[in-house]
C-alpha cells in the first residue's frame, strides 16, 4: 500500500516528502525508525494529521506527517 | 570573591545619590544570582506598600555569575520588582550586551529607588558614577535615544532605554538594550517612566572576569561551547531564528490562533514560520554577546503598507502574537508591528494577546463601537492593529488607547461584560504562544504556578515535554507525552528548580539545552567558587522558587492564584489536541502535595522552609 510521508519544520532539513510503498500492517513507529532521522532530532508523528493511538497501524492513502518539536521562545 | 563582582550600585533618584554597596557572600551561595539575588535583595529592602509606580519601589536589574564568561547564551541579566501588569513579584530576563559590561564596570547589579524630578540618565563608568539630566531624550522611540547615546557615549557603550510606552506607564512597557534585546514582560519600562528614568548607559574599560578555576572554567567552556555550536536545535535556530519551527508548532497544535480559539491553520504555517522570514526578508544573523547560536534576526522590507528599514526582526513570540493570535498570516505585518512594540517600548506578547483579546471581545458586543470611537476591530485587519491600535496604547491616546495599555486582564475587568472568558492570562500575565492543550499539558501546569504568572520562561518545562533535555542524575530520565498528564507534576518539580538556577544563573534556555547537570555544577564552582554538589544545586533553586511564592503572599496572593484562564484548558475544537482534555486540577494537586506547598496559602510549609534555611523567612508568613 501507498502512504505519503510529510516533513513538517526542521524535519525539512533532514527528508523531502515522499510517497512510499509500505506493507500491510505495519505501525506509524515502524516507519518512523525506519527514516534514520537524527536522535538529537525529537520528533512526533501526526496521521491524518491527528495524534496516532500506540501502535495505530497505517492504512494505503494515509498521509504521515513528521514534525519536529523544536520550539521557539 | 570570584565571578562576581560582590557589588551592586545602589542609586536613589530621589536624592541622586549612587553608592556601591556589598552583597553578603552567602546570598550569592543561597540565592545564586539573577532572578534569585534580585527577590532575595527586595525581601530585605523593598516596601511591600509601594504600588509598582510609586517612588518607594525598588527597581532592581541584576546579573547571573557567569556574565561575562566567553561562553554561548550565559551573559543575560534580570530585572526584578513588583509588577505594573500583575500588581506582585515579577521578573524579566534579557539578552544582548548590558550584562557583561556591567560586570566588567565591576557591578552585579544596580537597585534603583525614588523618583527623579526631571528626566535623568544613569551613566556608568568605571570611577565616574553620575545621574544625567535626560531632558532632551524624554518623548523619543527607544531607536532614536539609543542613537543619541551612541552618539555621546561612543559605539561600545551599552545602554537600557524605554521608549513612549514606559514614559506614558503603559502596563507592559519594557526595557530594551541596545535597539534589539528587550526585558520583555510584566512591565517594567513603566516602573523606569515612574521613576523618569528614560536610559542607563555602562561602558567599562577591561573585560576581566575573574574565575575561581581559570583553566577549569576554560576547558569547560570550550567543550560546552562546542556542544551547543554542533547541536541540531543550535543549527536550525542559527539558520531560522526562534520560529524555526513556527510550522511545526502549528501541526502540534502548539500555535495559538485567534485568542486561543483554534489550534490548527495550515496556510498560516508555512506564511509565518522562521524559513520563510529567512526567504523574504532576512538582512543579517546576529547574536547576544558571545553565543555563536546567533539566532537573533536582522530584517528589512521594501515596499508595502508594512515596508521598514534594516533593522531588529521579530522572534517567534512577536510572530506568533501578531500573526497567528490575531487571525493573519501577513508575515511583514509582524515585522512591523514587532519593530513598533521595540520603538515604543512594549511587550509583545502582552500587547499581542490584548489586542485579541479586544477583537473577540468586538466580536462578542464586550466592546461596542462606541467604546473603540468608531473603530472596528476585525480579526487579521494589521492595518488598524499597526498604524492606530500600537500607537494609540503607547501614548494611552483615547478610551481605547487607555483600555488596552492596562493589558488584557485589568481591560476586562474595567469592561466586564463576560470579557473575562476571553483571557488567556495567569495572575494577570498575557500567556506566551505555546498553547498547554497542544504544546504540552505540563505547560498549563507550570503556567499557572509561575510566580510572574503565565511563563515559559520560568522553568523549562516546555523543553521537558518536548523532549529536547534529559537529566538522569536528578531522576529525569524519561520520556514526557506532551498532551498528558502522566509524569508532568513529578516533573514541574525539577523543573522549577532548574527554571529559578537557569534565570538566577541567567543563562539562555535554548544555549543551556545542552549543559548535563555535572556540567552546571562545575560551571559555578569553576566561574564563581560556589563549591557545590549537584543537591546544594537543586537546593538553592528551590530555595529561590520558594522565596519567590513567599514574596507573592506577602503582596496577597495564595493558593487560588495558582490558575489559569479558563481558555487554555478547554478542549481544543480541531487539530492535533482536538478533544483532549486537560486534567489541570489533578496535576496541581499532585504537585503542591510534591512541592509541600500548603493548599490554602500556597507557599511552602515551615519545616521545609527551615529545612532550607529559611526559618527567619518563614516567620514572616507562618505565626
Amino acid at each position: 500500500m501507498k502512504i505519503t510521508i510529510i516533513p513538517v519544520g526542521s524535519v525539512k532539513t533532514f527528508m523531502n516528502e515522499t510517497i512510499v510503498n509500505v506493507p500491510a500492517g505495519i505501525s506509524y513507529e515502524d516507519i518512523l525508525k525506519s527514516l534514520k532521522l537524527p536522535k538529537s532530532l525529537r520528533t512526533i508523528a501526526l496521521v491524518n494529521n491527528k495524534r496516532p493511538n500506540a501502535k495505530q497501524v497505517i492504512h494505503d492513502g494515509d498521509e504521515l506527517k513528521i514534525v519536529s518539536l523544536i520550539m521557539g521562545g | 570573591m570570584y565571578g562576581n563582582t560582590g557589588e551592586i550600585l545602589l542609586v536613589d533618584l530621589s536624592s541622586e545619590t549612587l553608592e556601591r554597596k556589598k552583597v553578603p557572600e552567602e546570598y550569592y551561595h543561597n540565592y545564586i544570582g539573577g532572578a534569585g539575588l534580585a527577590a532575595r535583595l527586595f525581601w530585605d529592602w523593598g516596601d511591600f506598600k509601594a504600588q509598582p509606580v510609586d517612588p518607594g519601589s525598588l527597581l532592581i536589574f541584576m546579573n547571573g555569575p557567569f556574565a561575562g564568561i566567553r561562553l554561548s547564551g550565559c551573559s543575560r541579566g534580570s530585572v526584578a520588582g513588583r509588577s505594573p501588569l500583575t500588581g506582585h513579584w515579577g521578573d524579566s530576563s534579557c539578552g544582548g550586551h548590558f550584562a557583561p559590561e556591567l560586570r566588567f564596570a565591576g557591578f552585579d547589579g544596580i537597585v534603583i529607588r525614588g523618583q527623579s524630578h526631571r528626566p535623568c540618565a544613569i551613566v556608568i563608568e568605571p570611577e565616574n558614577l553620575r545621574i544625567l539630566p535626560a531632558d532632551e531624550w524624554w518623548g523619543l522611540g527607544v531607536f532614536e535615544t539609543t542613537s543619541r547615546i551612541r552618539a555621546k557615549f561612543g559605539k561600545r557603550a551599552k545602554s537600557l532605554a524605554i521608549g513612549q510606552a514606559g514614559e506614558n506607564l503603559v502596563d507592559y512597557a519594557c526595557i530594551v538594550n541596545d535597539n534589539h534585546h528587550a526585558f520583555g514582560r510584566a512591565g517594567y519600562g513603566a516602573v523606569m517612566g515612574s521613576k523618569r528614568l528614560k536610559a542607563i548607559i555602562v561602558k567599562s574599560f577591561e573585560q576581566n572576569y575573574h574565575a575561581a578555576d581559570p583553566e577549569g572554567l576554560d576547558q569547560l567552556r570550550r567543550s560546552i561551547d562546542l556542544k551547543i555550536r554542533e547541536s541540531v536545535t543550535s543549527q536550525v535556530l542559527h539558520e531560522n531564528g526562534t520560529a524555526a519551527n513556527l510550522e511545526g508548532g502549528v501541526h502540534t497544535g502548539d500555535v495559538p490562533i485567534k485568542n486561543f480559539r483554534s489550534s490548527f491553520w495550515e496556510e498560516m504555517a508555512e506564511a509565518l514560520t522562521g524559513s520563510t522570514l529567512s526567504e523574504k526578508y532576512l538582512k543579517n544573523k546576529a547574536a547576544c554577546a558571545f553565543c555563536k547560536i546567533a539566532c537573533k534576526r536582522v530584517v528589512e522590507i521594501n515596499e508595502g503598507p508594512f515596508a521598514i528599514p534594516k533593522g531588529p526582526g521579530p522572534e517567534y513570540e512577536t510572530i506568533a502574537a501578531f500573526g497567528s493570535m490575531l487571525g493573519s498570516m501577513d508575515l511583514a505585518a509582524t515585522c512591523k508591528a514587532g519593530r513598533l512594540c521595540n520603538d515604543y517600548g512594549m511587550d509583545t506578547i502582552t500587547a499581542g494577546s490584548t489586542i485579541a483579546w479586544a477583537m473577540e471581545a468586538f466580536e462578542k458586543s464586550a466592546l461596542t463601537l462606541e467604546d473603540t470611537n468608531g473603530l472596528p476591530l476585525k480579526w487579521g485587519d494589521m492595518k488598524t492593529v499597526v498604524d492606530i491600535l500600537l500607537p494609540q496604547i503607547a501614548f494611552r491616546n483615547g478610551k481605547l488607547g487607555g483600555l488596552l495599555s492596562l493589558g488584557s486582564h485589568k481591560a476586562s475587568l474595567q469592561i466586564n461584560k463576560g470579557s473575562g472568558e476571553y483571557l488567556t492570562t495567569s495572575k494577570g500575565l498575557e500567556a506566551p504562544m505555546h498553547d498547554p492543550r497542544g504544546g504540552g499539558h505540563g505547560l498549563a501546569l507550570t503556567y499557572s504556578i509561575s510566580h510572574r504568572g503565565a511563563c515559559h520562561t520560568a522553568n523549562p518545562m516546555l523543553f521537558m515535554e518536548m523532549g529536547a533535555c534529559y537529566y538522569p542524575e536528578i531522576g529525569f530520565e524519561y520520556e514526557l507525552e506532551p498532551m498528558s498528564e502522566e509524569n508532568k507534576a513529578e516533573s514541574a518539580l525539577l523543573a522549577v528548580q532548574l527554571g529559578a538556577i537557569e534565570n538566577s544563573s541567567c543563562y539562555c534556555q535554548f544555549a543551556d539545552r545542552e549543559i548535563t547537570i555535572p556540567e552546571w555544577v562545575d560551571l559555578f564552582n569553576f566561574s564563581a567558587g560556589y563549591n557545590w554538589t549537584i543537591e546544594n544545586m537543586m537546593s538553592a533553586g528551590l530555595r529561590v522558587f520558594y522565596l519567590q511564592r513567599l514574596l507573592n503572599f506577602r503582596f496577597g496572593l495564595t493558593a487560588d492564584d495558582d490558575s489559569i484562564s479558563m481558555r487554555l484548558l478547554e478542549p481544543a475544537v480541531d487539530g492535533a489536541p482536538e478533544g483532549v482534555p486537560v486534567e489541570f486540577d489533578s496535576m496541581k494537586k499532585r504537585f503542591y502535595q510534591l512541592a509541600r506547598l500548603d493548599e490554602i496559602k500556597g507557599i511552602p510549609d515551615r519545616a521545609t522552609l527551615d529545612s532550607l534555611g529559611m526559618s527567619v523567612e518563614a516567620s514572616y508568613v507562618w505565626n
